[in-house]
């Protein structure tokens, strides 16, 4: 127990990205198969996501603390809320025949703050790398629509429009980290080295690599595209993996 | 009400530490932790040169961004203005601990957010925080911003000069650093901080 955070809030927002992703971007799929199987990837993700945080409590036994008060303004409760929430309204749409057009909306709009709570409660801190820009939210958006896209693609999914999401998302991704990195290397740069040739440069560079680059070509390229899905999603796990880490950098007494 | 608050005198601390074990004894700090920590520089050039002693510890910030982060209320402003944290409330989440631009909190063993509380238990006793009893330069002071006629105001009025850590934060921290070494590059916050 150290207070800081590590693996298992990586794991979360990869799982709970990837899914709510998967989930949003079928609901654009004119393919009822698809956006079934979406919402049953943003329960899981959730799901699977909300009992990691528990776990990386210092006090697992007491998360119930979390939901018996009224705490508006902390957005960790606000997070913990809308997890919540989001967990029930995927579960009604699972059990539902029929899907009613009021609780799809209600729905993608708890699972959109889901994947970009993430963000916001990274850059409601004090540390520089991750609250000095304002781009953490729409970076984390981003990587759902990427890492959401191609979990459909490997599911089996082979909509045209599939792919442009993953591309186009995997090229804002890229513009808006780059854009991110220069904009806090002021503040954070310490974190910043750490990233480029440091402790952290095998997940930067993973990232950067196979996680965006390679799978562009290969894409633009139509070529493995099962392989090219399971490089994005190793990506989105390698980006918030040097996110949560870069951020805490040097968070030392001396 | 109210509002504690704490000086040290930069010039007259010699960087002894006795402050930091008199505060791990008091308040059984768990090994590898510090609520109160001296950080020291070297400030100047050869042969014009002075190393400076800051002690450093929660600031209990009137404005503490620690407390609205805190999603179960465990963590929380005190009537008389000390920032706080309610153990059995706490459920480690490290929230607090990333909010604090000053790094004062770090996670108990025990599983609770812990850092210095300036000595509450004794205060409320009308004792003064363990260490500023301890300090043997007396660079210390510890009083009520409230109060008149507290020693606080004394010293601050004494001061040449005042500063705060991080002033830009907007945290306005009720421990105040007196006489600065000239080239420490902190800010120059000028004397009004009775507020
Ligand atoms: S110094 Fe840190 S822990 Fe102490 S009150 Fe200010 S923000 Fe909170
Ligand atoms: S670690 Fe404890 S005191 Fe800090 S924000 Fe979480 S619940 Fe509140």
């Amino acid at each position: 127990m150290t207070g800081e955070w590590g693996i298992y809030i990586v794991l979360y927002f990869w799982l709970a990205a990837m899914g709510g992703g998967a989930f949003l971007i079928a609901l654009g799929l004119r393919n009822e198969r698809a956006r079934r199987s979406g919402a049953f990837l943003a329960f899981i993700g959730i799901v699977v996501g909300a009992l990691l945080l528990v776990v990386d409590l210092g006090q697992p036994a007491r998360f119930w603390h979390l939901l018996v008060g009224f705490h508006p303004v902390s957005v960790m409760w606000l997070g913990s809320v809308v997890l919540a929430l989001a967990g029930v309204s995927l579960f009604l749409l699972l059990v539902l025949r029929e899907w009613p057009g009021w609780l799809v909306w209600i729905t993608a709009i708890l699972v959109l703050l889901v994947v970009g709570y993430t963000g916001v409660l990274l850059m409601a801190t004090a540390r520089p790398f991750w609250s000095a820009s304002p781009l953490m939210p729409w970076i984390f958006l981003a990587s759902a629509y990427t890492t959401g896209a191609a979990l459909l693609v490997l599911l089996g999914n082979h909509e045209p429009q599939l792919r442009r999401v993953s591309l186009n998302f995997a090229v804002v991704e890229a513009i808006l980290v780059a854009a991110h990195l220069i904009w806090v290397y002021p503040q954070a740069t310490a974190a910043i080295h750490a990233m480029l040739s440091g402790e952290l440069a095998w997940a930067f560079w993973g990232f950067a690599i196979l996680g965006v680059a390679l799978p562009v070509i290969m894409e633009l390229q139509r070529r493995a595209e099962a392989l090219a899905a399971v490089l994005v999603l190793l990506g989105g796990f390698l980006l918030r993996y040097f996110i949560v880490y870069a951020g805490q950098v040097g968070v030392l007494r001396f | 009400m109210a509002r504690y608050a704490m000086v040290i005198d930069l010039e007259a601390c010699v960087g002894c530490a006795a402050c930091a074990v008199a505060c791990v004894l008091e308040n059984e700090v768990p090994p590898g932790h510090q609520r109160l920590w001296i950080r020291e520089r070297e400030l100047g050039r050869f042969p014009e040169l002075t190393v400076e002693y800051r002690p450093e510890q929660c600031l209990h910030c009137e404005r503490p961004p620690c407390v609205p982060v805190c999603p179960t209320g465990a963590s929380y402003k005190s009537e008389d203005g000390l920032v706080l944290v309610r153990a059995e409330r706490c459920i480690a989440c490290g929230a607090c601990i990333a909010a604090c631009p000053y790094d004062a909190r770090f996670m108990n063993p025990a599983g609770y957010v812990d850092k210095c509380t300036f000595c509450a238990h004794r205060v409320r006793e009308g004792r003064e925080p363990a260490c500023v009893e301890t300090c043997p330069t007396g660079c210390r002071v510890f009083g009520d911003l409230d109060d008149p006629e507290s020693p606080i105001h004394a010293a601050l009025e004494r001061a040449r000069r005042v500063d705060v850590l991080k002033p830009e934060q907007g945290t306005a921290p009720k421990l105040f650093y007196l006489n600065t070494p000239a080239r420490t590059g902190l800010r120059d916050t000028g004397k009004e901080v009775d507020a």
